[in-house]
């Protein structure tokens, strides 16, 4: 026996599986197998309890299709659209963190006494629990006792405007501004901008030297050659903020607003929660899965085809 | 490095081969926190020491997650064998056909009858004759509890149990404090809109166990809707609700912290107000509407038997135990969980002394009036039917009667769906 293990013990091909095997079944049993049994779940309908009854395409059906109704093309499900375009519209939010993380990178890169501390003060909410930091914001927008209505109000007092602070997630019109601009403050300082800072530190210095010899300003040097160094970073970035942006909306949804006012806030992260978890739907909650998965799946092959030409070597 | 790949092996072939036990398993899942966890686990200790020929094994798990995990260890077949199941959530796993009717195993029992139990208590529990868990404890919501200070400070008279509506409004809106456009202090938080809207008799479906339509077009609840929209928006003297829109922290900091004169719920919360400073606690029964009745739900936990457990007898005698006189008397002990045993109701609420904050009986009086909520497996989506349109209600950017036509539409659509 023990010269069989000694024996297995010495090849190294059969150690370096031996390595690789815990993280293979883990990855294995939470993830590959899931997800294929999720696809199986979406041409399913179960609530968990009683066995599985094969429904053929009608979660997709209920899901995407439409029907007549007196006349009028109705969807099937339209809060499901209604929530597909609150989650691409609190997309809107990556634009401004990806500009945001790559200005805060540029100015920690700079060599100043005690930089090491802003740059661990900005790190601090990806570091911070998600939940605290989600139940700090919640106070910051109550409009009667919330940090940024009383500065608003104040702010308007000074300046002679008649105008009401917004009610913030009271209000089906704010509440998804508010929660990208919370989105925003969170991702500005967080792993993007540690990329960045990454991949500022790896553009080479005789590129400066050669641009200031031919009489480059800052202005100039930062456009031709920072962003074209960095584009590989900020397409990495992109993408997958994109991704993370269809598949994001469930925390704030869970803990700040329970999807609401008027379903305002709920994504489609959201209701693919409420319908597996709250209303036992797992195989209506695994088509929505995987229609997300196809959109995912098309919106990164465009990004690689159209957004990789912009990527500079 | 070679060492570290043979301890390896060894501990996965090693883990082929555990140890056996003779005795029966029995696994019990429970939802426990804070004051309850440390008796729970002293009782659990205690039915280990009596039952030596069971290896008990439990789990408490947090309330917060505590249907879903129960729920993916039943659907993975891991179910534990006895478990602790709310009444909202009853109906889903009773539909579900997981639940093992306790009736046989009652009748055979000579120190167990369903009948020392409050009715209420076990009707929740109940389908077609049939009962399906043991309650251990019923917490109706009907409590009013109000703050002495705000009342005296606003001279205003204390809430009693000839109070109505009317009168819990004419207080609310003297106590209500306002600061140029902001609210400092609400005169009322209701905590539970759903009894309010409810208050003039109205519901939110035809039937409590089989409901097939929505009633909200009903000229009742809608009249509960406009009782609950003029309070919040339009008198201003309540806060908006808890369900979508938390921003004011949960009415319990909210009355805790002096920001809100009245506040309405379960019985339990009086447990919240041990050390409180700020508040000068009493209470009474949230008031009906001049010439109507109020009724209200309340909630329940029960010790149900997996259908699927392969140790009914054992399983049995723990549920025996757990909502057993002794054990639910321990439990009471824990301020203000009801129990569900007659008897003991009787003497921990009838017959003992008032609590420092007022008349001990109005808490078991409030249970004869019990309704049965519609808990039905459906009822969440059917609540955010209801909600995603009453809430532009609400904010102004519709009218009631379309409100409450569209939600019907809805609510309708998600009741008929098979």
């Amino acid at each position: 026996m023990k010269k069989f293990f000694e024996k297995v013990a010495s090849n190294e091909t059969v150690a370096g599986y031996v390595f690789l095997l815990p993280n293979f079944i883990g990855f294995l049993a939470f993830t590959l197998i899931p997800v294929f049994a999720s696809l199986g779940l979406s041409f399913v309908d179960w609530d968990l309890f009683s066995p599985p009854k094969f429904v053929g395409f009608a979660n997709f059906v209920n899901l995407l299709g439409f029907h007549r109704d007196a006349g009028a093309l109705i969807a099937n499900d339209p809060n499901f659209w209604n929530y597909l375009y609150n989650t691409v519209y609190m997309m809107l939010g990556i634009p401004f963190c990806i500009a945001g993380s790559l200005i805060l990178a540029l100015a920690i890169n700079q060599k100043l006494k005690g930089i090491v501390f802003f740059r661990t003060v900005l790190f601090l909410p990806t570091v911070c629990s998600g939940v605290a930091l989600l139940i700090l914001w919640k106070w910051v927008y109550n409009p009667d006792y919330g940090m940024l209505n009383a500065v608003l109000t104040k702010l308007f007092s000074v300046m002679h405007l008649a105008i009401r602070p917004p009610e913030w997630l009271l209000d089906p019109r704010w509440a998804k501004p508010a929660l990208i601009i919370m989105g925003i403050w969170g991702a500005v300082g967080g792993t993007s901008m540690i990329l960045y800072l990454a991949a500022l530190q790896g553009v080479p210095r005789e590129l400066y030297e050669a641009a200031e010899i031919d009489g480059a300003n800052n202005w100039r040097k930062f456009w031709a050659v920072t962003v074209p160094f960095i584009s590989p970073t900020t397409f990495f970035v992109t993408i997958t903020s994109i991704i993370g942006g269809f598949q994001g909306g469930f925390m704030a949804a869970y803990i700040m607003t329970n999807g609401g006012p008027a379903g305002s806030t709920t994504t489609l992260d959201f209701y693919i929660y409420q319908n597996a978890y709250t209303w036992f739907k797992m195989g209506y909650a695994a088509s929505i899965s995987w229609f997300l998965f196809l959109v995912i799946f098309i919106v990164t092959l465009i990004n690689w085809r159209f957004g990789g030409k912009l990527v500079h070597y | 490095m070679r060492i570290a790949i043979i301890a390896s092996l060894c501990l996965l072939l090693g883990l082929a081969g555990c140890s056996r036990d003779s005795r029966t398993t029995l696994r019990v899942a429970l939802w426990s926190s804070g004051d309850e966890l440390q008796i729970n686990t002293k009782m659990m200790n205690e039915f280990k020491d009596k039952n030596p020929d069971i290896n008990l094994k439990v789990s408490f798990i947090p309330s917060g997650n505590y249907r879903d995990k129960i729920l993916t260890n039943l659907a993975g077949n891991a179910g534990p064998d006895v478990f602790l199941l709310g009444n909202g959530d009853f109906p889903a796993f009773c539909e579900g056909k997981v639940l093992r009717p306790i009736d046989d195993l009652a009748a055979k029992s000579k120190d167990f009858s369903l009948k020392d139990f409050h009715p209420k208590a076990l009707a929740p529990f109940q389908r077609n004759g049939k009962t399906y868990a043991v309650p251990r404890d019923i917490l109706p919501m009907s409590m009013l509890f109000y703050n002495k200070i705000l009342f005296d400070k606003a001279h205003v008279a204390y809430p009693n149990l000839k109070w109505t509506m009317d009168d819990l409004i004419a207080a609310a809106t003297k106590l209500t404090v306002r600061d140029g456009d902001r609210t400092k202090i609400y005169g009322y938080y209701p905590t539970s809109k759903l009894v309010l809207n409810c208050a003039y008799g109205g519901n939110l479906v035809n039937s409590i166990e089989n409901p097939t339509k929505s009633t909200v077009t009903d000229p009742r609840f809608k009249k509960g809707i406009e009782l609950y929209y003029n309070m919040v928006y339009r008198d201003k003297i309540a806060p908006p609700d808890n369900d979508s829109r938390v921003l004011n922290g949960n009415p319990l900091d909210m009355f805790r912290s002096g920001k809100a004169a009245m506040m309405s719920g379960g019985v339990y919360l009086l447990t919240f107000f041990k050390d409180q400073r700020l508040v000068d606690l009493g209470y009474t029964l949230i008031p009906p509407v001049p010439g109507g009745k109020m009724t209200w739900t309340a909630d329940s936990g029960a010790y149900c038997i997996n259908a699927n457990s392969r140790h009914p007898k054992a399983a049995w005698r723990f549920v025996k135990f757990i909502t057993g006189e002794k054990a639910q008397e321990k439990m009471a002990k824990i301020d203000y969980l009801v129990p569900s045993r007659l008897a003991l109701q009787k003497k921990m609420y009838m017959d003992s002394k008032d609590t420092k904050y007022g008349d001990r009986k109005i808490m078991i009086q409030s249970i004869d009036d019990v309704v049965q909520y519609p808990y039905t497996p459906k009822l969440g989506e059917v609540q955010t039917a209801l909600g995603s349109e009453i809430d532009k209600f609400y904010l102004g950017q519709q009218d009631l009667d379309t409100t409450l036509s569209n939600a019907q539409k809805s609510m309708d659509k998600v009741l008929q769906r098979k």
